[in-house]
């Protein structure tokens, strides 16, 4: 049997409950911005998909030299589950950012270091199930893409620092030292993010765990029928 | 007075939304057809059983 655990059951309801309340709580009960208007508010979910889809590659990369050192064919699942899910999240980031820069910047996409840099980190992790896909047994599989979870990392600080390293157009949400915030956020707006940046966080763990188990029943039916 | 964005305030939900949708469904279906995939091996490493038993 292949049964699916209680803690699991608990976060697929706690996501289930918490993610619509968080989009009434964001659309309903968080203030328009001044200058944006309605479209501001796409950012609490960009952020949060953002967020979740680096913080989701660096579990990848942890899996990967997991993998390295204990040969647990465990942690090549959570690997690929990682980057699977973490792509979701990155292409959700890239496509609300456009929308939300569409009516603010007057242009879908600029060549800007963030949107730049995230583009690059979004291929290079897709390029990562192109590489899984040309090698022929699991375990050549497993050991590649564990060095290339690792390599691929690299572009997750490149990408996160890519607009305090270079002059660009994005704004800096978490300022530091003296740079200000670009958002001058109210509490209200304040609470909606951290509740965002929660629920996504659930919503990370939640997707990740089941695509880990799916990478599981893949392994057993292709056991069973070798 | 803020700009009239609510257009495009709804198209960035909608796509967020959408995508999470089109995430879990295939999510959903790959499970399902791993499951099935897995319960058509078990049977028919049975019937491989069987017939080795009935061989010897």
């Amino acid at each position: 049997m292949f049964k699916k655990p209680q803690l699991l059951v608990a976060l697929d309801i706690l996501c289930l409950v918490t993610f619509p309340a968080a989009v009434v709580l964001i659309l309903f009960f968080t203030p328009v911005e001044a200058v944006m208007g309605p479209v501001q508010k796409v950012f609490y979910f960009h952020m949060s998909a953002a967020w979740v889809g680096m913080l989701s590659f660096i579990i990848a990369a942890v899996a990967g030299g997991a993998y390295l050192v204990t040969r647990r064919i465990k942690w090549d699942w959570l690997s690929i589950a990682a980057i699977e899910v973490g792509l979701v999240f990155a292409v959700i980031a890239i496509l609300s950012g456009m929308i939300w820069a569409r009516p603010i910047w007057n242009t879908w996409w600029v060549w800007d270091p963030r949107l730049t840099t995230t583009a690059i980190m979004v291929m290079i992790y897709f390029a990562y199930f192109i590489l899984r896909s040309g090698l022929n047994t699991p375990e050549t599989q497993a050991r590649l893409g564990a060095v290339y979870a690792i390599l691929a990392v690299a572009t997750v600080p490149l990408t996160f620092f890519s607009i305090r390293l270079f002059r660009t157009i994005h704004p800096v949400v978490i300022a530091t030292g003296g740079g200000g915030s670009a958002f001058n956020m109210s509490p209200r707006m304040l609470n909606a993010l951290f509740v965002s940046l929660f629920v996504f966080t659930l919503l990370l763990a939640d997707l990740v765990w089941h695509r880990f188990r799916l990478a599981q029943l893949q392994q057993d039916a292709d056991q069973e029928v070798y | 007075m803020p700009a009239n964005t609510l257009n495009d305030m709804i198209l960035g939900y909608a796509v967020i939304l959408g995508i999470l949708l089109i995430y879990v469904i295939t999510l959903i279906i790959r499970t399902h057809k791993a499951k099935a995939q897995r319960k058509n091996a078990l049977s028919q490493d049975r019937v491989n059983a069987i017939n080795v038993l009935e061989d010897t």
